[in-house]
């Protein structure tokens, strides 16, 4: 008895014996009901796999949806990549089936309600599919494959990621005890790591992330082959941070999910609409009646926790419902005049974007923001107003910007002149870069010189932001082939420290000529985060006022200014 | 005239390390006398191997990236249980002409000796070695690869898999990673940055006069490890005399009211890839190093440092809040960037060998 006691008394002892009875608690229920699954799993794989289509097909209640699946799985330019060359088959599932957003058709289309947007991911080849589908008219439209990308991931992945975390004797270990289910952050969210099948997300890949004081566990779980591959602690700071609990709003998908709402002003006239993964879209905004952008969306973010290890989140933001996103938005896209000296200049709109959680740990809020100015600039500008998984993380939203005009050419400022681009590429703003006098690194013009030139942020735009660092790449846009005319879905790892951040993907292995045609624009900016005291940036704390609590935020905003080229443009 | 001579010594002295220093062998004094090829390609291994943490998460690796020449982009590196380490990753390169290797100890001058921090360090945990050396030595000694590799570098050894002979070739592969390749190097400096470079070495501005030697990190006339130790100034913004961090550098080791605040000068090579700087990353950008430097000169009235010395007193009185105008930075900036090496950040012999 005197033995048990002494080692009961020591805190070392008593750690691995509360391991050791909760590994043995567990035993019978959370290992065996993760036993269960993964069994129910890889049986589901092994029929599926042995079947002409080797499609899982997702479980749904909803007939329209049940026949939207159907109809794709039964279309042939949907299911091309289903097997090898050879015949061999290989693993897909459907991950989504939803009633299609405006934003996930094509500008002719319109939803008459009979539409629906089927998502499919190859997890051989680690691509997805995605089609639309007319129930009514029992037709397949719009299959469009992209290459390196996942879809969100459905609720029964990730249901049995948290499983195999809650269950792994690392997570068990590191923590010291077995976390529930319920303790897990951002359980959906998409994720990489260094030196496993993770990395570069080549795997399908998420980590539920456990706050334990002021530091944050990240389980590395890979759906692709149904197990933990890691395990990796950030440290998430000290300062206070306590929960605001807000409930999604269904107006919001009613009012700006489904359709688009219209702005219009003396000056500006643009539309604009929740997407379901890549934020508020505007769309078709003229400027005193010139079309001068075809639209503008958020496509994806990327928190990064490790350059050396390489793992955080892909995230996507958009519409609350009919979207697996963990950062979703509650409030409606706010309008706001913009004043400075005293006078309205232009107008904003704004939208949030929140984790029920925030401000705590691993909980994030971002903001898009629109700027539109009666003289004809306009910026997209993106931030964070802080938190998340860890104190020193780098934000990089990924901005796609398509352009108006079929005549457009790109040039970058080169020391002295202007340099122009004859085929898709990108390029790193870094200390390195010039800029023209006026603090211009792009211009972007058709052959009357008419266009805009693109302002890098530096720091310039007083609203807090310290400098883009922002990658910028420029591709070709297509009519015949969607690459983000639509809604998209993750097209990028978490955490590439190069350029490799997506847009990437629409320019190699083939450059196209870029001279005289219709561009888009991709700007990704790389913000770090930070906590000191006195320098927080990306960043969030709690504090009591007058007894209330109240949330402190250091808000980081990112993105270009586009300057007209001529005033009467 | 005195300028002129130290810089000529200080170029003539920085050439003759370039011409007569083989990448593969030491001459300094963290050299070795043997051959150490195979314990550079042992070292290489165990430098990306997360095996060499308790709990197989991290390696040096982790926070010295080849891609960051060998330092890792934060503000401060995390421990294997998500601890910030105390000081910002400080670049592996060109190690053999070092005086001393970290932030704020002097008293280690062989790398050997800074390698045993990291490894066992508990305040705070970094890779969490202490008290488990026997099972990492156990991890090593079943793999054959392992058995292989400390049988080629020790060979006259019994018992080869050990901590020592771990962290002789450990230190042999970070003094094997050599950056002379830059712009400077081969003289083919740009207009700015030949300008800049004129800044640098200038009365005015007298960057050199802490940052001479090959690496530019070497106090001019320091003979003694700790006399490369400055008070930055980043502190003493506000005119306002005390010290606010807890982190009192050179002072926590000596105990000298006049060391508080002073970490070693770091080298200027590569800082292309090493931000963010000073000794707890808390500047992101060059222009923002400068600006603090700008100030903490203008306001040099602090008790401490190489800062306060009467020449930099002088300049205070000389020059008004704009006395670094822009132009200058600039071209400081441009002379900065022709330090870079990017044959560095990609050199295949310094790369993860599991990988490539």
């Amino acid at each position: 008895m005197r033995l048990i006691n002494k080692i009961f008394n020591c805190n070392y002892h008593s750690i691995w014996i509360t391991i050791l009875f909760s590994f043995i608690a567990n035993q019978g229920t959370g290992q065996s009901k993760l036993d269960s699954l993964l069994n129910a799993r890889r049986m589901d794989i092994q029929v599926v796999v042995k079947s002409s289509t080797p499609i899982l097909p997702l479980k749904l209640e909803d007939s329209n949806m049940q026949t939207a699946q159907t109809l794709a799985i039964n279309n042939n330019q949907f299911k091309v990549n289903c097997k090898t060359p050879l015949g061999d088959p290989l693993l897909n599932e459907i991950f989504g089936v939803y009633p299609a957003r405006q934003s996930d058709l094509p500008q002719n289309i319109q939803q008459n309600g009979n539409i629906y947007r089927v998502e499919m991911y190859n997890y051989a080849y680690n691509l997805s599919t995605i089609c639309l589908v007319d129930i009514t008219a029992a037709k397949v439209f719009n299959v469009n494959t992209i290459p390196h990308t996942q879809p969100d991931i459905p609720d029964h992945l990730k249901q049995l990621a948290l499983e195999i975390a809650c269950n792994s004797p690392e997570v068990l270990s590191a923590l010291g005890y077995k976390p529930s289910n319920v303790e897990a952050l951002m359980s959906n969210t998409k994720t990489a790591l260094n030196r496993t099948k993770c990395e570069r997300s080549l795997h399908l890949c998420v980590a539920p992330t456990f706050v334990k004081d002021n530091k944050a566990l990240w389980a590395v779980v890979d759906l692709t082959d149904l197990k933990l591959v890691g395990t990796r602690w950030t440290n998430v700071g000290h300062s206070e941070a306590m929960s605001e609990r807000r409930v999604q709003n269904a107006k919001i998908m009613e009012c700006y999910c489904l359709k688009d709402s219209l702005f219009q002003n003396e000056n500006w006239r643009f539309k604009y609409t929740l997407t379901s993964s890549d934020g508020l879209r505007i769309s078709e905004a003229y400027f005193k009646n010139k079309l001068v952008v075809n639209s503008i969306k958020l496509v994806d973010w990327h928190v990064s926790y490790s350059n050396s290890d390489g793992f955080g989140y892909s995230d996507a933001i958009g519409c609350p419902m009919f979207s697996q996103a963990a950062v979703v938005a509650i409030d409606p896209p706010r309008k706001l005049d913009i004043i400075e000296n005293g006078k309205k200049v232009g107008i904003a709109i704004e939208q949030n974007y929140f984790s029920e959680g925030w401000p705590a740990p691993c909980n994030y809020n971002y903001l898009q923001r629109f700027e539109f100015y009666n003289d004809g600039r306009f910026r997209p500008a993106f931030g964070s107003l802080g938190r998340g998984c860890g104190n020193d993380g780098t934000y990089r939203p990924v901005t796609r910007i398509a352009l108006a005009g079929d005549q457009n050419s790109f040039a970058e400022w080169d020391i002295n002149r202007w340099k122009p681009w004859p085929k898709e590429s990108w390029r790193l703003q870094d200390i390195l870069t010039t800029y023209t006098n006026e603090g211009y690194q792009f211009k972007i013009s058709d052959p009357q010189d008419n266009g805009y030139y693109l302002e890098a942020n530096r720091g310039q735009f007083h609203d807090g932001g310290r400098g883009d660092n922002a990658y910028t790449y420029v591709t070709a846009h297509h009519v015949d082939k969607d690459e983000g005319d639509t809604d998209l879905i993750t097209i990028g790892p978490c955490c590439n420290t190069d350029f490799h951040q997506g847009p990437d993907k629409f320019i190699y292995p083939n450059q196209e000529n870029i001279a005289n045609t219709s561009l888009v624009v991709w700007y990704v900016p790389q913000i770090k985060n930070d906590d000191t005291p006195g320098k927080e940036y990306c960043w969030a704390q709690s504090y009591y006022d007058n007894g209330v609590l109240k949330t402190k935020v250091f808000p980081c905003m990112s993105g270009p200014m586009f300057v007209p080229i001529s005033a009467n443009y | 005239m005195r300028f002129i001579q130290i810089l000529f010594i200080s170029v003539l002295v920085w050439r003759l390390l370039i011409c007569y220093t083989n990448p593969d062998t030491q001459i300094s004094n963290n050299s070795f006398s043997t051959d150490t090829t195979q314990m550079i390609r042992l070292g290489r291994y165990l430098f990306y191997d997360n095996r060499l943490s308790y709990n197989k998460t991290k390696s040096c690796a982790s926070c010295h990236d080849q891609r960051f020449a060998f330092t890792d982009g934060y503000r401060k590196s995390i421990g294997i249980y998500g601890d910030n380490v105390n000081h910002n990753s400080l670049p592996l390169f060109n190690l053999e002409s070092n005086l001393s290797f970290n932030w704020n100890e002097p008293q280690i001058k062989k790398i050997e000796e800074q390698i045993v921090i990291p490894l066992f360090n508990e305040t705070p945990h970094e890779l969490g070695l202490k008290n488990h050396e026997q099972e990492i030595v156990q991890r090593l000694s079943a793999d054959s690869l392992y058995q292989e590799l400390f049988n080629l570098a020790f060979p006259a050894d019994n018992n080869q898999i050990n901590f020592k002979n771990i962290i002789r070739s450990l230190a042999a592969f970070c003094l094997s990673i050599k950056s002379y390749n830059s712009d400077y190097d081969k003289d083919i400096l740009s207009n700015s940055a030949r300008k800049g470079m004129e800044l640098f070495n200038s009365k005015k501005y007298n960057c050199i006069k802490c940052h001479a030697g090959p690496n530019f990190n070497q106090t001019v006339g320091a003979a003694k490890p700790e006399e490369n130790f400055h008070n930055y100034g980043i502190y003493y913004l506000d005119l306002n005399k005390k010290y606010t961090d807890s982190d009192k550098g050179l002072n926590e080791k000596t105990n000298k009211a006049t060391d508080i605040g002073k970490f070693r000068v770091p080298t200027l090579r590569n800082l292309r890839y090493t931000a963010p700087y000073f000794h707890n990353g808390s500047s992101a950008n060059l222009l923002e190093v400068l600006n603090i430097y700008e100030k903490a000169i203008r306001y040099s009235n602090f008790d401490s440092g190489i800062i306060s010395d009467s020449t930099n007193k002088s300049i205070v009185q000389k020059y008004n809040e704009s006395w670094m105008p822009m132009e200058d930075k600039k071209d400081l900036i441009s002379f900065l960037m022709s330090l870079n090496d990017t044959s560095l950040v990609s050199d295949i012999r310094y790369q993860n060998p599991f990988k490539y």
